[in-house]
C-alpha cells in the first residue's frame, strides 16, 4: 500500500491560480452591492480575470522547460501542455478584452460571468496536463457544465437558452459515450492511464470489445471539437451564444479538445494507428467539405463563422490523419506540430473577426448579418481594414498567418503521401474564400440602406483587434519562434 | 554546377521601395495634396527601376565564360521565414539573368504607367487610395519575379491576385464591377491553389523550394517523363492558367476590363498576367522533365491564341476588343514555353508588355478624349485631334501585327518559327500560330481603322470636347511608343543577321540550353530557306490582315462602284454593291462572324464557360442550402446524425 | 457469482435504452433521465469490470462519474428552467429558432 501519493504543488500553480480567481470572482456580487449588475462590477470582472489569467500564464511560463509528473502521475507537465496552457490562457484573455462591453448588456452579474468562464478554462488546464483518461473527462465536464451555462446566460435574449439547452443535452449524450468508452477501456486493459492503455491494448485477447471501446472514447473528444457528423451542435450553440462565448468557443474549447485528441491518439493508440488514420482521413473530408458548403450558405456572420470553425476542425483533421507513426521517439512529426500552429493562428484571426463584429455592434444597432454590415467598411475603415485581414487569413491568403498554417497543415499531407486529402483540402479552401470574400465585398462594395452611426470608442475592444491583428501578421510574416516552440512542444508526447 | 550567388544587399530596396510608397501614402495620403502623392507614387517605382536597372550592370559585370558565371545571380537574403522538420524557406531575392530582365521591364512599365495614371486619375476622389494600391501591387509583382524560391513566389502571386481585386474593383460604387473583381478573385484562387498543391508536391519531392536547388536536383531526382514530373508541371500549370488567363480559366480577364484603364495596362497587358510564363520558365527543367506536360501547355497556349482572337474579330468595345488580343498573345507565350523556346516566350513578353501597354494607354487617353465611350462604333477620325496617341497607337498595332521592324515582328516570328522547327513543335501548332497571327492582324486594324480613320460618329457633345491628353499622359505614349518600335532590336535572329542577344543572355538558365536536361528528340537542322519562307509567310499573313480590314473598313464603301465603272458585264452580273456585300458577307465576313460571335463567343464563352462557371456556383450553393437544411433545428435529428456516426465509426473499427 | 458477459450484457442493454430514450422522447426531462441512465449504464459496466478484475479503480472512477452526473444534473435543471420560464414548454420540438 503505497500512502497518499506525493504531489509538488508548485507544479500546478496555474490551476491553483486560476482556482482562486475563480472563486474570488463569486465574491464580486457580495464587494458590489445590486447584484454586481453595475458596470463598475463588469470592469472589475474582468480586470481581475485578466489578472489572474496573467499570474497563471506566467506561472505556466516560468515552468515552460519543466518535464513531470504530478498527483501519482495522473497530471503531467511538458512543453505540450504548457504550450496549450499558455495558448488557452492567452485565447481567453482575449476572450475576455471581447466581453468587457458585452457583458455589461446581458444583466447577468458580472461575477458569474467571469467565474464561469475562468472555470471553464480552469477545466481547459486540467484537460491539456492530463495523462489520465479519468482526469481528461474530469477538467472536460468542468469546462463543458460552465460553457454551457455561458452559452445561456444573460436569460434575456431571444435564442440563449435554446442554444444552450441543444448544446448541453448533446453534449450530456456525447459524454456518455465517452464515459461508456472510458468503462470499456479501463475493464479491458485495467487502466485509464494514457500510457498503460497503449502497453494494455491486446486486440488478440480484448478483441472487438478494446475496438468499440476505443471508437466511444474518440466520438467524445470529436463531439468537441465538432466534427462532421458529431458537428450538429456547434452552429445552434454559436449563434445562441453571446458573441464573446462563441468566440471563446470557437477558440478554447477547440483548442483543448485537440490537444487532448492529439495526446490520446500518441500516448495511447498509436498501436492502433491503422484503425484510426483512415477514419481520421474521412472525418476530415468530411468535416471540411460540410463545414464550408453549409457556410457558403449563411447570411448571419456569426453562424457562417460557426460554420468556417467546423471547416477550419476539418483542416486540422487533415493533420491528424497525416501523423506518422514511424516517426514515434524518433523526430519531430510536422504534422502534429502543424496543429499547434494552425491553432494559435486560428485563435488569433477568429479572436479577431468576432472582435471586430461586437465592435460594429456597439453604436446600438445590430450589426450580425451580412445584410447589416453593408457600407461599414468605409464608415469605419480601421475596422474594415482589421476585418478584411481576418478574413483573408481565414481564406489563407499570404502574407497571413493564415496561409502558413494551411501551407503546413497541407504539406504535412503531402508529406506522407496523402495527395488526394491535400488536393480535397486546397480545393475546399479555395472554395471557402467564396464567403470569406463576401463579408469584405458587403462592408466595402455595397451601401447601407440608412444612415451608420458613430461607434463608442472601446478600449478592451480595440486592444483585442490590434493584438489579434498584430499575431496574424506575425505569425504570416515571421514565424519561426512559434513554429520552433511547436516544434519541440511535439517531442514530448511519446 | 551550382551557380555563382554574390551577395547584394540593396537588392531588398528593389522591393521595399514601392511598398514604403504604399504605406506612406496609405498613411498620409488623405492629407497630402494630389500632385505629391502621385510623385511619391512614381518615385518610389522609379527607384526600383534604377536599383533594377544598377544590379543589371553588375550582373552583366559578373558574366564571364563559364557556365557557373554565366548563370551566376546576386542574391539577398533577409531572414529565414521558415525552418520545420525538412522545410526551410528563405524570406530571400535573387537577381539572374531572367529576374533582371523581368524587374526592369515590370518596374520601367509600371513606372511609366504610373506617370501616366498621374494624368488620368486626376480628377478622381480616391486618387490617393488608387495610387496606394498601385504602388502595393508593384510590390507584389517584384516579390515574384524576384523571389528566389517557390513560397516567397507564392506570396507575391497571391499579392498581386489581391491587389487587382483591390483595382478590378476600384470603383466600388458600381456592382457589376465589384462583381468582376469578385469572379477575378474567385478564379484566380483556383489556379493559385494549383499551384499551392505543386509546390507542395515539388517540396515532397526534391525536399527544397529554392529554385537553384530545384534546377540542380530535378535532374537527378525525377524520371523524365514520369508521372509526378508530369503531375507537378501540370499542377503549376493550372496555376498558370488562372494567372494568365488561358483556357479555361480566362473568363475572368475581360470582365477584368471594368478596373480603370491604366490598371488594365500595367495588370492586365504588361505585368501580372504575364506571371504564369515567367513561373513556367523559372521552372523550365522541371518541365523539360515532363514532355507530356509541356505538349499540353502548348496545345493549351495555341488554342487560346486562336480562340481569343477569334472573339476578338467582334468586339465593339475598345478595352474588350484589347483583353481577348491579350488573351490571345498570352497564349502565344504559352505556345512559345510549351515547344521549348523559353527565351522566345519571355522575349515576346517583355514586347508584348511594351506595346500592349501602349495600346491599352492609348485606349485610356481615347476612352478619356470620349468622356468615357468605349464603343469603338461611336469613334472614327479622331486622327486629327489625337495625333500623338494616333501614332504612338499605330506602331502599338503594327508592332502585334508582326510587321517588321517594330518588336512584336522578332518576338512572334521567333515563336512562330520555334512551334514549327523545335524538337517540340509541330506543323500544326504553328498553323494555329500563323492563322491567329493574321486575325490579329485583322482585328487590331479594324479597330485603328474604325477608331481613328474615317468620319467622326460621336454625337455632338461628345466631339465638341475631343481633345488631345495632357503631357503627363502623352508622354509615357511617347517612351512606349519608341521601345515599341525599337524592342525587338536585342533579339533578332541570326539568319536576319543579328545575333539573337535575347536568347544568349538567357541561355544559361534553361534546362535544354546549358545541357541540365537532355530533350531526347534529335534536334533537327532546317535549310535556311525554310526560314525565309516562314518569315515571309508570317509577315504576308499581318499584311493580308491589315489589307483585309482596310478592304471591309476603309475601302469597302467605294469598291463596288470601282468594280462597276471598270467592268460593266461584271456590273450588271454583280448588280449592286449589295451583291458583293452579300458575297462577302454570306462566305466570308458571316462564317467568320456567325463562328465567332455565335459558337464561340455567345455559346461557348458567355453559354458554356459562364455557365459552367455559374453553374459550379449554383450547384456549390445549392449543396451548401442542402447541407445548411440537415441542421434543421430539431436537437433529436442531431442526435440521430450523430448516433449513425457513431455507428459508422465502430462499424469502421470492428470490421 | 454472476458472469462478466451478462452483466456487460445488461450494462449494454440499459445503455441502449437510454440512447433509444433520448432521441425518441420529446420531453426535455425525460431525455435528460435517458442521459442520467446512460450514465449509470457505464457505471454498471465499472463495477463489473471491477468485480471481476478484482481491482478498485473501476470503483473509484464510477464514484467520480456520479458526482459529475450530480453536477450535470445541476445545471441541466437550470438550463431547463430557463427554457421553461422563457418559451413556456419543454418540448424539444417546439425549440426551433435555431436552425440551418
Amino acid at each position: 500500500m503505497t500512502g497518499f501519493p506525493s504531489i509538488s504543488w508548485n507544479l500546478l500553480l496555474p490551476q491553483i491560480v486560476l482556482l482562486s480567481t475563480a472563486l474570488f470572482l463569486l465574491l464580486l456580487a457580495v464587494i458590489y452591492r445590486g447584484g454586481g449588475r453595475s458596470r463598475g462590477a463588469t470592469v472589475a470582472g474582468a480586470v481581475f480575470s485578466l489578472l489572474g489569467l496573467g499570474v497563471a500564464a506566467f506561472m505556466a511560463l516560468a515552468q515552460y522547460d519543466t518535464v513531470a509528473d504530478t498527483f501519482g502521475a495522473m497530471l503531467r507537465l511538458d512543453p505540450f501542455s504548457t504550450f496549450f496552457t499558455l495558448l488557452i490562457i492567452g485565447g481567453a484573455a482575449l476572450c475576455v478584452l471581447l466581453s468587457v462591453r458585452e457583458a455589461g448588456g446581458l444583466k447577468a452579474m458580472a461575477g458569474e460571468y467571469y467565474a464561469l468562464l475562468i472555470f471553464s478554462v480552469l477545466g481547459m488546464v486540467v484537460m491539456v496536463t492530463a495523462a489520465d483518461l479519468l482526469v481528461i473527462f474530469i477538467g472536460l465536464e468542468t469546462m463543458s457544465l460552465a460553457v454551457y451555462i455561458l452559452v445561456g446566460i444573460g436569460g434575456e435574449r431571444e435564442n440563449g437558452a435554446e442554444g444552450s439547452l441543444k448544446y448541453f443535452l448533446i453534449g450530456a449524450f456525447a459524454s456518455a459515450f465517452l464515459i461508456y468508452g472510458i468503462a470499456l477501456l479501463l475493464g479491458t486493459t485495467g487502466t485509464t492511464r494514457l500510457d498503460g492503455i497503449a502497453s494494455g491494448l491486446n486486440l488478440a485477447e480484448g478483441g472487438s470489445l478494446q475496438l468499440v471501446a476505443v471508437a466511444l472514447v474518440l466520438i467524445g473528444f470529436l463531439f468537441k471539437i465538432a466534427a462532421v457528423p458529431f458537428h450538429m451542435w456547434a452552429p445552434d450553440a454559436y449563434e445562441g451564444a453571446p458573441t464573446p462565448i462563441t468566440a471563446f468557443m470557437a477558440v478554447a474549447v477547440k483548442a483543448s479538445a485537440f490537444a487532448v485528441l492529439l495526446r490520446v491518439l500518441n500516448v495511447s493508440l498509436l498501436p492502433l494507428a491503422d484503425y484510426w488514420l483512415p477514419v481520421m482521413w474521412t472525418l476530415a473530408v468530411l468535416t471540411m467539405t460540410v463545414g464550408n458548403l453549409a457556410a457558403i450558405f449563411q447570411g448571419n456572420i456569426k453562424r457562417m463563422l460557426a460554420y468556417s470553425s467546423i471547416a477550419h476542425a476539418g483542416y486540422l483533421l487533415v493533420a491528424l490523419a497525416s501523423i506518422d507513426p514511424a516517426a514515434a521517439g524518433v523526430g519531430n512529426d510536422p504534422a502534429m506540430a502543424s496543429v499547434l500552429f494552425y491553432l494559435t493562428v486560428y485563435t488569433l484571426m477568429n479572436v479577431g473577426a468576432f472582435g471586430v463584429l461586437i465592435y460594429l455592434g456597439g453604436g446600438g444597432r445590430q450589426m450580425e448579418t451580412l445584410e447589416q454590415i453593408k457600407g461599414t467598411g468605409f464608415r469605419y475603415p480601421l475596422l474594415g481594414v482589421a476585418m478584411t485581414v481576418f478574413m483573408f487569413s481565414l481564406a489563407g491568403i499570404p502574407p497571413t498567418g493564415g496561409f502558413l498554417g494551411k501551407f503546413y497543415v497541407f504539406s504535412a499531407a503531402v508529406n506522407r503521401g496523402l495527395i488526394s486529402l491535400a488536393i480535397i483540402g486546397v480545393l475546399n479552401s479555395a472554395a471557402s474564400a467564396y464567403y470569406y470574400i463576401r463579408v469584405t465585398v458587403q462592408m466595402y462594395m455595397r451601401q447601407s440602406d440608412e444612415q451608420l452611426p458613430g461607434l463608442p470608442f472601446s478600449l478592451p475592444l480595440a486592444a483585442a483587434v490590434l493584438l489579434a491583428l498584430y499575431g496574424v501578421f506575425q505569425l504570416g510574416i515571421a514565424p519561426s519562434d512559434l513554429l520552433t516552440a511547436a516544434d519541440r512542444a511535439v517531442l514530448f508526447l511519446r | 554546377m551550382e551557380p555563382l550567388a554574390v551577395q547584394y544587399d540593396i537588392l531588398r530596396w528593389i522591393v521595399l521601395s514601392p511598398l514604403l510608397g504604399a504605406v506612406v501614402i496609405s498613411l498620409l495620403g488623405r492629407t497630402l495634396p494630389r500632385k505629391l502623392t502621385g510623385t511619391i507614387a512614381s518615385a518610389a517605382v522609379g527607384v526600383s527601376f534604377f536599383i533594377g536597372l544598377a544590379a543589371f550592370i553588375k550582373l552583366k559585370g559578373l558574366a564571364g565564360h563559364g557556365h557557373g558565371e554565366q548563370a551566376a545571380f546576386l542574391s539577398d537574403t533577409l531572414y529565414r521565414w521558415l525552418a520545420v522538420g525538412g522545410l526551410s524557406v528563405d524570406v530571400a531575392f535573387a537577381f539572374d539573368r531572367l529576374s533582371a530582365v523581368m524587374v526592369l521591364v515590370v518596374a520601367g512599365v509600371s513606372a511609366l504607367i504610373h506617370i501616366y495614371s498621374m494624368g488620368y486619375m486626376a480628377h478622381d476622389k480616391s486618387y490617393w487610395r488608387y495610387f496606394a494600391y498601385l504602388n502595393l501591387f508593384v510590390f507584389f509583382m517584384l516579390v515574384l519575379v524576384l523571389a528566389d524560391n517557390a513560397v516567397v513566389m507564392f506570396v507575391g502571386w497571391e499579392g498581386v491576385g489581391l491587389c487587382s481585386y483591390l483595382l478590378i474593383g476600384f470603383w466600388f460604387e458600381d456592382p457589376e464591377k465589384a462583381y468582376a473583381g469578385k469572379k477575378a478573385f474567385i478564379v484566380n484562387r483556383i489556379g493559385d491553389f494549383g499551384f499551392l498543391l505543386g509546390i507542395i508536391l515539388i517540396f515532397w519531392t526534391l525536399g527544397t523550394v529554392n529554385f537553384n536547388e530545384i534546377a540542380g536536383q530535378a535532374p537527378a531526382v525525377l524520371v523524365a517523363g514520369g508521372s509526378l514530373a508530369t503531375l507537378i508541371c501540370l499542377l503549376l500549370f493550372l496555376g498558370a492558367t488562372g494567372k494568365s488567363a488561358q483556357i479555361p480559366l480566362y473568363v475572368w480577364l475581360p470582365d477584368a476590363m471594368a478596373g480603370p484603364t491604366p490598371v488594365s495596362a500595367l495588370i492586365h497587358a504588361a505585368t501580372m498576367v504575364t506571371a504564369g510564363v515567367y513561373m513556367i520558365v523559372r521552372l523550365n527543367v522541371l518541365y523539360l522533365l515532363a514532355p507530356a506536360a509541356m505538349c499540353v501547355v502548348a496545345v493549351v497556349g495555341a488554342a487560346t491564341a486562336i480562340y481569343a482572337a477569334s472573339i476578338g474579330l467582334v468586339q465593339n468595345d475598345i478595352k474588350k476588343v484589347l483583353a481577348y488580343s491579350t488573351v490571345s498573345q498570352l497564349g502565344y507565350m504559352f505556345l512559345a514555353v510549351g515547344v521549348g523556346a523559353f527565351s522566345a516566350g519571355i522575349f515576346h513578353l517583355m514586347t508584348h508588355a511594351f506595346f500592349k501597354a501602349l495600346l491599352f494607354l492609348g485606349s485610356g487617353s481615347v476612352i478619356h478624349a470620349m468622356s468615357g465611350k468605349q464603343d469603338i462604333r461611336e469613334m472614327g477620325g479622331l486622327k486629327k485631334k489625337m495625333p500623338v496617341t494616333y501614332w504612338t497607337f499605330l506602331f502599338a498595332t503594327l508592332a502585334i501585327a508582326g510587321i517588321p521592324p517594330f518588336a512584336g515582328f522578332f518576338s512572334k516570328d521567333e515563336i512562330l518559327w520555334k512551334a514549327f522547327s523545335s524538337p517540340q513543335g509541330h506543323w500544326g501548332l504553328w498553323l494555329i500560330g500563323f492563322a491567329a497571327a493574321g486575325m490579329t492582324a485583322f482585328y487590331m486594324f479594324r479597330l485603328v481603322f474604325l477608331t481613328f480613320h474615317g468620319q467622326c460618329r460621336a454625337d455632338e457633345k461628345t466631339k465638341s470636347h475631343l481633345h488631345e491628353s495632357p503631357y503627363l499622359m502623352t508622354v509615357p505614349l511617347m517612351v512606349l511608343g519608341v521601345l515599341s518600335v525599337i524592342g525587338g532590336f536585342v533579339g533578332i535572329p541570326e539568319i536576319l543577321g543579328g545575333g539573337n542577344g535575347f536568347h544568349h543572355w538567357l541561355a544559361p538558365l534553361l534546362g535544354n540550353e546549358n545541357g541540365a536536361v537532355q530533350v531526347s528528340a534529335g534536334v533537327q537542322h532546317w535549310p535556311h530557306a525554310v526560314e525565309y519562307t516562314m518569315i515571309a509567310l508570317s509577315v504576308a499573313v499581318a499584311v493580308a490582315g491589315i489589307f483585309g480590314a482596310w478592304v471591309f473598313y476603309i475601302k469597302q464603301p467605294e469598291k463596288p462602284k470601282q468594280l462597276a465603272e471598270r467592268w460593266p458585264l461584271l456590273h450588271q452580273l454583280v448588280y449592286n454593291k449589295y451583291y458583293i456585300d452579300e458575297i462577302y458577307n454570306v462566305f466570308i465576313v458571316q462564317p467568320i462572324k456567325l463562328t465567332s460571335t455565335f459558337l464561340l463567343w455567345k455559346i461557348f464563352d458567355a453559354g458554356v464557360i459562364d455557365g459552367v462557371v455559374n453553374l459550379t456556383g449554383s450547384s456549390v450553393r445549392g449543396l451548401g442550402r442542402v447541407a445548411a437544411r440537415l441542421q434543421n433545428g430539431y436537437a433529436q435529428a442531431y442526435a440521430v446524425t450523430f448516433l449513425i456516426g457513431v455507428l459508422l465509426l465502430i462499424g469502421s473499427f470492428v470490421w | 457469482m454472476i458472469a462478466l458477459q451478462s452483466l456487460l450484457t445488461l450494462s449494454a442493454v440499459l445503455f441502449v435504452i437510454g440512447v433509444c430514450g433520448f432521441i425518441t422522447r420529446r420531453n426535455v426531462l425525460i431525455m435528460f433521465m435517458s442521459v442520467e441512465l446512460m450514465l449509470n449504464a457505464a457505471n454498471l459496466a465499472m463495477l463489473a469490470f471491477a468485480r471481476h478484475n478484482a481491482s478498485m479503480d473501476p470503483q473509484v472512477v464510477a464514484m467520480f462519474v456520479m458526482a459529475l452526473a450530480a453536477a450535470e444534473v445541476a445545471v441541466g435543471l437550470a438550463i431547463i428552467v430557463a427554457v421553461f420560464r422563457r418559451r413556456g414548454t419543454v418540448n424539444i420540438d417546439d425549440l426551433r429558432n435555431l436552425k440551418w
